[in-house]
């Protein structure tokens, strides 16, 4: 009885997402033309009827707070899972990224708003590009850093003190070793912040404004700006799809609603691509295990990084608890490595741990 | 110091850059709430005038509207969430699990703007109409389903708070079917091999083990959904009053910032007095993560 109750609640949980893109698909149909989603709104006769200058506005605000958050995140990760001692300090940094990584996104967008947009006028250009990049980047770091050490602390023990025992120095382990093994899950951390950027709205809203207008490159004069010039489309007002979305809904009684819905449907499928890309990437790097299985498929990951006197140590490991559908393979060609490891290095790494 | 040193610094500095930032944001933000928070004193949580001529800010309203919004939003959310968890994690056949578990966690891809247009454009309608007028005829002698304004128009807590169990649902049923899983088998086992069935297993063995990381997940729903700002703002009807029933509107803290701040933030006290609504905020969600950080020490450490 129980059992035929969880799994109703499960059928319904999960329907309730083919209902929303459902309906918003359906209600998006009369406008998803290749007019509507390859026209700038300002070459089009009224409002709403295009949304490339979105589109585009999206990708670029995403990827420039991604470019920005990203540095900053993985060298946080990097130096709380490798360098950091236990003390009060590491406790400290560790508290703030959480209470970064809870704050509302209003809170980040007023003060994006507040400081960017209003004190560092000079500076940003007001709403701009450079403002509302700046401001995603605060809301998406804590998110790439979580991800990043994770798979920083997913990497073999093994791997890194085999390193050490080639007598590498902690910088060249974790260039060497530590970082390549965990790239799956730092492209994954970083793939989902960009995803986390593109379908933020409130933060847009305040810090990067709304033009009709594609980004443009160029460079003018602007009495009011830092130097007197203002650069385009750093400076610039930069659309967004959510934006977009949000103004369909405030201009409810002009713009069609199957415009709103089409650039909502535009939207969903941005993320949803973004979200499919960073699991191919994990999967592609990983093996398909469920849960906290150790993902074995590293190992292999490496070898093709060509680190591969790494490889044998995690090889001759036995842990038969992994479930790992490469394992085969990658005995093989762990003995196949290892028997070159030999030949190199004359036997001195026959013995596993 | 010396050039190995190099890397050791840039991570350490980054990690400093991080901490800063954060301190440097709050910071920021409490120095620009002071001046109201200081002139209300407590009164800026008890008071439920906020009056931008009278110069009176208090927050009553709101809160209450976001308490109540989110109160309401994990009871939808929490039974369906926990048993769907309970499903994938203990029944469900892979293939099931295979189809079900990454829709549910796809649902975490839909923007939330999106949830509200769907929200606003597709559901309430039907909330006007059908929804609430029926819960009132059924319900409507207790107050809490009582619709006190007849001529609905759809926008009211109910709605909201429907759309945002359909928000949070993916965290708390990603996480607690984490917790459940993570629960070793020998316990079931055990609990089997003393002749309980399945469900007296999964009741008395399962979920108290995995009562902990349950809870984190609960919470981390409930922070989503205090801090949610776009589908609230289209959907709760930003209503200033404290909400006698779930079918009325309200207003929450979020949407008072998103509505006012555009108009007020060149002036020093409203934007003073919004910044102090962020800031309460910010409390709330700290109270949060403190408690997620509690429970999951309790835990162990893992």
């Amino acid at each position: 009885m129980m059992k035929g109750l969880c799994f109703g609640i499960a059928i319904v949980a999960s329907l309730v997402l083919f209902l929303i893109i459902g309906t918003i698909f359906i209600g998006a149909i009369p406008s998803l033309t290749p007019y509507f989603l390859l026209t700038p709104e300002s070459a089009t006769p009224k409002i709403g009827m295009g949304i490339l200058n979105a589109i585009v506005g999206t990708i670029i605000l995403s990827l420039t707070a991604t470019l920005f958050a990203t540095p900053v995140a993985l060298g946080t990760a990097i130096h709380l899972q490798r360098y950091a001692h236990q003390g009060r300090i590491t406790r400290a940094v560790r508290f703030f990224i959480e209470i970064l990584s809870g704050t509302p996104s209003i809170v980040i967008g007023m003060f994006g708003f507040l400081v960017f947009v209003y004190y560092m006028k000079a500076v940003t250009g007001g709403y701009s590009l450079l403002s509302g990049s700046v401001a995603l980047a605060i809301l998406i770091m804590p998110v790439i850093e979580r991800a990043a050490e994770d798979a920083i602390a997913t990497v073999h023990k093994e791997l890194e003190e085999g390193s050490y025992a080639l007598g590498a120095t902690k910088w060249q382990t974790i260039r060497g070793v530590t970082i390549p093994a965990a790239l799956p899950g730092l492209s994954t951390g970083t793939i989902l912040g960009f995803g986390r950027a593109a379908e933020e709205s409130a933060v847009v809203i305040l810090t990067a404004g709304y033009t009709q207008y594609m980004p443009e490159l160029a460079i003018k004069s602007h009495p009011g700006l830092l130097f007197g010039v203002k650069i385009y489309p750093v400076q610039d007002l930069v659309a967004s799809l959510p934006y977009a979305v949000y103004h369909a809904y405030e201009n409810s009684n002009v713009i069609p609603l199957s415009n709103g819905f089409a650039a909502a449907f535009v939207l969903i499928c941005v993320v949803l691509v973004i979200n499919l890309a960073a699991r191919t990437v994990i999967h592609l790097g990983m093996n398909r295990g469920k849960g906290f299985s150790i993902p074995c498929g590293l190992t292999r990951h490496i070898s093709m990084l060509r680190v591969d006197r790494v490889v044998e140590p995690a090889v001759a490991s036995q842990d038969d608890t992994v479930s790992c559908p490469f394992r085969e393979l990658e005995q093989e060609e762990g003995e196949r490595l290892m028997a070159k490891g030999k030949e190199k290095t004359q036997g001195k790494w026959g013995q596993g741990p | 110091m010396n050039l190995r040193d190099g890397p050791r610094i840039a991570f350490l500095a980054s990690a400093l850059a991080m901490a800063l930032s954060v301190i440097l944001i709050f910071g920021f933000i409490a120095w620009t709430a002071a001046p109201v928070l200081v002139k209300e004193g407590f009164g800026f949580i008890t008071g439920n005038v906020w009056d931008y001529e009278t110069h009176t800010y208090g927050i009553l309203v709101f809160i209450s509207g976001t308490l109540i919004l989110t109160a309401v939003t994990m009871v939808i959310a929490c039974p369906a969430g926990i048993l769907t968890a309970i499903y994938l994690a203990e029944w469900a056949p892979d293939k099931i699990e295979h189809i079900l578990r990454p829709a549910i966690e796809l649902l975490v891809g839909i923007p939330s703007v999106v949830f509200g247009i769907f929200g606003f454009f597709v559901l309430r309608g039907y909330f006007a109409h059908d929804i609430n007028p029926a819960i009132s005829a059924a319900f409507g002698w207790i107050p809490i389903f009582h619709d006190n304004h007849s001529v609905g128009t759809g926008l009211s807590i109910l709605l909201a708070s429907v759309i945002l169990a359909v928000m949070v649902l993916p965290t708390i049923v990603a996480l607690s079917q984490v917790a459940i899983r993570s629960v070793p088998r020998e316990f079931r086992e055990a609990s089997l091999a003393l002749g309980a069935n399945r469900w007296e297993t999964i009741r008395h063995v399962v979920l108290p083990a995995a009562f902990p990381g349950i809870v984190t997940s609960v919470v981390l729903g409930m922070m989503r959904a205090a801090g949610e700002t776009m589908a609230v703002v289209m959907l709760i009807g930003n209503l200033p009053v404290v909400p006698g029933s779930i079918l009325d509107p309200a207003y929450t803290m979020t949407s008072k910032i998103l509505n006012d701040i555009g108009y007020y933030l060149i002036e020093t006290e409203p934007r003073s007095a919004l910044f102090a609504i962020a800031l309460v905020l910010f409390a709330i969600e700290a109270g949060m993560v403190a408690l997620v950080r509690a429970v999951a020490s309790r835990m162990g450490g893992s």
